[in-house]
């Protein structure tokens, strides 16, 4: 930054406080670029940086009213600016943490459904011992063997289903108790 | 980034940012204006000159510095006048049956008040608007004061403060 630079942005931010208008143009010229500049260096590249500068620069153009001309204006504005870069950061930091609970928190849920499937799992292996304890004839009656036996009437298959179940109740009793 | 919008949203940050200062004059006028209500009873034309002073100062403060400071040179000027017209008023209400004396004390207690205005305006090289604003503002001041004690009281100090800037800037000029 060059004395002649520091020194225009100055004077644009004496004229303005004065009330000459005039002098805006001058110091969106001057004043954006550095405070976009500004910027990068404090949050980084890309459209958090213009957000910031933005910011920082409709800050400066609302309190130049109050700025006193025996202050250094670019400094003035680079105090504004650091202020906002710190909101910023902060802002981005909480976002972060929210992000993060709310990552956490799913990761516990899918703890919960891991439980629920190993239950599951659990639950499977049992039946299965309870199911090998029948006779490969019960097991066919009540479908978990692979073909059903066929020539038996509907009611003498009825009566066979209802024994193999009962047998299959007794099996899971005396492995799991009730 | 756009330069028109960011142009656009600077210029309406700058004029509100202004306008916020301006409005800070507020502080000083408003309690001026309930007090002098208070003391002088006229709580009606009070509160129109009030509001035509607030409306004035808040106008030219948010215009330009040298606007804020005819704002001050004025008020400080119409002070002296304004406790006239209020220890008047106290002394006589309505100045019942001596309003040319009302008038005279209002319009002595002007004149000082004028000159002090024009030396001022005319050291510090003020242009005409600048005279005309600060003069504007100490009339208004002082009718807050003078107002319970009548309109003529009101011309007097009016004319105190016209006739004590006049002079004192023809004073200066001549020397």
């Amino acid at each position: 930054m060059d004395a002649a630079r520091r020194k225009l942005i100055h004077d644009a931010m004496v004229r303005l406080s004065d009330g000459d208008r005039g002098a805006f143009d001058v110091l969106l010229d001057e004043l954006w670029p550095v405070v976009l500049s500004f910027a990068e260096r404090g949050v980084g590249r890309g459209a958090d940086a213009e957000d910031v500068a933005q910011e920082v620069f409709l800050k400066v153009c609302s309190r130049i009213a109050d700025f006193e001309p025996r202050r250094d204006g670019l400094s003035w504005a680079f105090g504004i600016a650091s202020y906002e870069i710190m909101t910023h950061r902060r802002r981005v930091q909480r976002r972060r943490e929210v992000h993060d609970e709310a990552s956490l928190t799913n990761q516990v849920d899918g703890a919960a459904s891991q439980e629920d499937a190993f239950i599951a799992r659990e639950m499977a292996v049992a039946f299965e011992q309870a199911v090998g304890g029948l006779e490969e004839e019960d097991r066919r009656l009540l479908g978990l063997g692979e073909e059903k036996r066929a020539g038996a009437a509907g009611a003498t298959v009825r009566k066979r289903k209802q024994r193999a179940l009962d047998r299959l109740r007794g099996f899971w009793r005396d492995i799991y108790g009730s | 980034m756009d330069r028109e919008l960011l142009r656009r949203g600077g210029l309406r940050a700058y004029e509100l940012g202004r306008l916020r200062a301006a409005t800070r004059a507020a502080w000083l006028l408003v309690p001026v204006v309930v007090a002098c209500a208070l003391a002088t009873g006229a709580t009606e034309p009070c509160a129109c000159v009030g509001v035509a002073l607030l409306g004035a100062a808040i106008f030219l403060r948010w215009r330009s510095w040298r606007g804020a400071q005819s704002v001050r040179d004025g008020l400080a000027a119409g002070a002296l006048p304004m406790l006239a017209g209020l220890i008047v008023g106290w002394i006589a209400p309505m100045c019942s049956g001596t309003p040319l004396a009302c008038a005279a004390v209002c319009l002595l207690a002007g004149a000082p008040a004028g000159a002090w205005l024009g030396l001022r305006l005319a050291r510090g090289r003020s242009s005409l608007s600048a005279w005309l604003s600060a003069t504007g503002i100490a009339v208004l001041a002082s009718s807050l004061g003078c107002v319970g004690v009548g309109v003529a009281a009101v011309i007097g100090a009016a004319a105190g403060l016209v006739a004590g800037v006049a002079v004192a800037s023809i004073a200066k000029r001549t020397t």
